[in-house]
């Protein structure tokens, strides 16, 4: 696991990747969500992940991080592919990608304290109690909060404060890539500036790579250093920042209707 | 005469953590043909000031002021006088169209319900005529499918129908483009902004996006923790914000760069003593921490800040 | 560092069921020290209510409130246990079917549609007719019919809540599927297995009273439904000694309000935190 995080350059690729979901009771109908996708994450950059909803940005951040499984492609990960890890190798993918959820309503727990959603990521790596609190306080001061919030329930916090936890446990495992799925999509446009911020400011710091996930262009033009513009599961522009213009995708009913209603 | 008015509207919660004052002392009113934008952050009490208007408000909730529609003062309405206020004459579009409608109804069946109660006329011309709007709005067809067989903004489309059917006097719109796409929010705006002219209606636009509130309202409402801050014509405070809040939200906005405020948002249950905004505010001065500024009103313009007596 | 957490604050509505099932189970608990009498012991048979005797005594001379007193333990140990085992049963089938779907999903359900077929009260009977009737028999044989309908709730709600973020998010961090079930998703659950646990309580106390009255319990264990059971076919009824038949039902009828009541509480608490939150 050492070897892999300080010998070679972390990055993560999805190559040719395809998601088919069947669906259906009686009649089972494929959809497919991704379509020969390939994107790579490096360290220190940040790719932006643009869309409108149900274009598939979450289906392919999910296959990024491990929750889902492509129906062909692969992804890669720092020369490995992923399906092929041993599971050593396999705690070190774990241990380096990361992720932030977009719904800070459930992002965490509402079960657990604060304070247990934290522990419970450094019991996992097996760090002593008595170095446990100085971490929490050093994690919790990282994303801008103080230690107060550690005995309360994730419902007596704000939107914009559950977010910054959930950034602080993602970051608690020292992750080499994070990949952000809206994560101030329901939040306060001041709000808003506030997370972005912090989000450069950590990228600045500790040199981690970003899948950022938007449906607003002004968003992604502050976030990204590379622009993967997604259209119904299919890659429609990839490339530097600048040169990016994002498709006009203005219209109410610019989503389907679903086959079978439309008789 | 204004439309409506709301004279020192104070809305309190009573929660098992306390009182929360969730609106204090807001005033503020509306012409005929007029647009009013309220902006503010999650949890200022904008959203409350919409449902103590169309009395939704839960049973926790004790009101205290006037609201006047047209001389009546709807607050003193009995149950089912309020009953044939809404929809008919001031109607809410609400924040989550795909949650607004009910699952096991057709589109069709819902949209005809408020002109069955409200006008009485039969099905079949009810109907008909819930097919024409749908039609006027581009969806021809849907009526006959579910809610949950349209997307996210053709739901927003049929709730504005439903809403705007009976051709109400006064639409409120409650966070009409929260979850929307970045680019769908222009086309839901431009669909109340036509229904609203069509209708000759005034509207409520209740928002946290400063730019949907400079894209469609004549006046603007900024509230901070439950309170108006400034008010008055929209391009004149946007453009030029008197009050220290209003500047940090436009600075905030992602054209501005997205400057952050500093600090959180208080605690509705004990605010800060003085000026609310004190705290995060970076002309701070002495008095400010110690006394509530007045809503201060000159030439068209109300400010709630020490600096602008 | 600690936190003081303050238990959730309860309504009061709770306190008379509450308050009348914690009575029972001290009933039952401290049985040996309330009990006037031994409930085996044989006194005058057919007495009246008296100082002495303050239920009066049965065909055999034993007094009948300390039978009642005994009774409690039987009959609360079956419905408990019972209830126990068949939630314990359903929520480890339902939450792995939830979590892991797909073949264990269908594999799992499958059983459980075949169990939701069987005819439970009459399967009952005729085990219990055919087997040597024990408490601990009429106990395991409920345990083992009554999960299904429960484990088809668990598995509803867990499909519901994997889909949340905060599991993506544990899966993400390297937390075994163990500590995710265990710590995140069971916790998010306890609000349908608890109202399901009191009714099923409730329901196996009914069953075994019902079981015991028909003469398919044990005769040496005597529970309330066995006391109603003598006092039915030795006279009690015909006679018209109300102090004989009249309390065990009471008792049953109290104990199983007191659950049931507790139950619409708790599952309508939980719909209007859903509201709220």
């Amino acid at each position: 696991m050492r070897e892999i995080r300080e010998v070679l350059e972390v990055y993560l690729r999805a190559q040719n990747v395809s998601k088919v979901y069947h669906e259906g009771l009686l009649f089972r109908r494929e959809r497919c969500v991704l379509r020969d996708v390939t994107v790579e994450i490096e360290e220190g950059h940040t790719l932006g992940l643009f869309g409108p909803s149900g274009s598939g940005k979450t289906t392919l951040a999910r296959i990024l991080a491990g929750l889902e499984h492509p129906s062909s492609g692969d992804v890669i990960f720092s020369g490995r592919y992923l399906r092929n890890l041993r599971s050593q190798e396999y705690t070190a993918f774990r241990r380096s990608v990361q992720m932030v959820f977009q719904d800070p309503e459930s992002s965490l727990n509402p079960m657990k304290t604060i304070g247990r959603s934290l522990r419970e990521v450094l019991d996992l790596l097996k760090i002593p109690r008595d170095k446990q609190s100085r971490i929490m306080m050093d994690a919790l001061e990282g994303v801008g909060l103080s230690g107060e919030v550690l005995c309360r329930f994730p419902r007596q916090l704000s939107g914009g404060q559950n977010q910054r936890i959930a950034l602080a446990r993602a970051l608690l495992l020292d992750p080499r890539i994070l990949i952000l799925d809206e994560p101030t999509a329901s939040l306060d446009v001041s709000v808003q500036a506030q997370i972005l911020n912090l989000l450069k400011d950590i990228q600045r710091r500790r040199g981690i790579g970003y899948l950022y996930i938007s449906h607003h262009p002004a968003v992604m033009r502050f976030m990204s250093d590379s622009v993967c513009e997604l259209h119904t599961g299919r890659v429609v522009f990839t490339g530097p920042v600048e040169k990016w213009v994002p498709r006009a995708v203005g219209s109410l009913d610019s989503m389907h209707i679903p086959v079978d209603a439309r008789t | 005469m204004s439309l409506l008015e709301l004279r020192s509207l104070s809305v309190t919660f009573s929660t098992p953590s306390g009182f929360v004052k969730a609106a204090s002392d807001v005033a503020m009113s509306l012409e005929e043909h007029e647009t009013l934008a309220i902006v503010g952050e999650t949890g200022c009490g904008k959203s409350v000031i919409a449902n103590a208007i169309m009395r939704l408000l839960p049973e926790n909730a004790s009101i205290t002021g006037s609201v006047i529609y047209r001389g009546m003062d709807l607050l003193k309405l009995s149950e089912r006088e309020m009953a044939r206020i809404r929809g008919r004459e001031i109607s809410i579009i609400f924040q989550n169209p795909s949650a607004a409608f009910n699952p096991v109804h057709r589109i069709l069946d819902q949209i005809s319900e408020p002109l069955l109660i409200h006008l009485g006329i039969s099905k079949h011309s009810a109907i008909d005529e819930a097919e024409g709007i749908l039609c006027a709005l581009g969806l021809n067809g849907a009526g006959r499918l579910y809610p949950f067989q349209l997307s996210g903004g053709m739901n927003q489309r049929a709730m504005i129908a439903c809403s705007s059917i009976l051709r109400p006097r006064l639409l409120i719109a409650d966070e009409p483009t929260k979850g929307l796409d970045h680019g769908m929010v222009n086309a839901a705006l431009e669909l109340i902004r036509s229904v609203r002219d069509e209708s000759g209606a005034s509207l409520i636009l209740i928002t946290h996006d400063l730019d949907v509130a400079l894209s469609s309202s004549d006046r603007i409402a900024v509230m901070y923790c439950g309170e108006i801050v400034e008010m008055g014509k929209t391009e004149d405070v946007l453009g030029d914000p008197a009050h220290p809040y209003t500047e940090a939200l436009r600075e905030s906005m992602p054209d501005r760069g997205f400057r952050p405020i500093p600090g959180n948002t208080p605690s509705m249950v004990s605010p800060p003593a003085g000026c609310r905004f004190h705290p995060r505010c970076a002309f701070k001065m002495n008095i400010c921490s110690r006394e509530r500024p007045p809503l201060n009103n000159s030439c068209e313009r109300s400010v709630r800040c020490w600096r602008c007596i | 560092m600690s936190c003081n957490i303050s238990a959730p604050k309860r309504s009061p509505r709770y306190i008379p069921g509450a308050l009348i099932f914690l009575t029972f189970l001290l009933m039952a608990v401290l049985a040996p020290y309330i009990a006037p009498h031994d409930p085996w012991k044989r006194y005058e048979p057919y007495l009246g209510p008296s100082w002495i005797h303050p239920l009066g005594t049965n065909d055999m001379g034993n007094d009948i409130l300390s039978e009642i007193i005994f009774g409690s333990r039987v009959s609360l140990s079956v419905g408990l246990g019972s209830a126990i085992i068949s939630t314990l049963i359903g929520t480890i089938i339902g939450a792995s079917a939830g979590y892991f779907r797909g073949w264990v999903d269908d594999m799992l359900m499958g059983i459980t549609d075949i169990f939701l077929m069987i005819p439970q009260i009459p399967l009952v009977i005729v085990v219990a007719a055919f087997l040597k009737p024990s408490p601990i028999m009429i106990t395991l044989i409920m345990g083992l019919l009554w999960w299904p309908s429960l484990a088809r709730i668990v598995r509803s709600r867990v499909l519901q809540v994997r889909e949340m973020a905060f599991v993506g998010a544990a899966r993400v961090i390297g937390f075994s599927d163990r500590h995710i079930i265990l710590t995140d998703v069971l916790p998010n659950t306890i609000h349908v297995i608890m109202p399901k646990f009191m009714l099923t309580v409730a329901s196996a106390m009914i069953a075994e009273a019902s079981l015991s009255f028909l003469g398919l319990g044990d005769p040496n264990a005597k529970s309330w439904g066995m006391i109603i059971n003598f006092a039915f076919s030795r006279g009690g009824f015909l006679n018209g000694y109300w102090w004989w038949y009249m309390p065990p039902g009471i008792c049953i009828t109290l104990s199983v309000l007191s659950l049931v009541s507790m139950s619409l509480l708790l599952e309508r608490d939980q719909v209007s935190e859903h509201v709220t939150s």
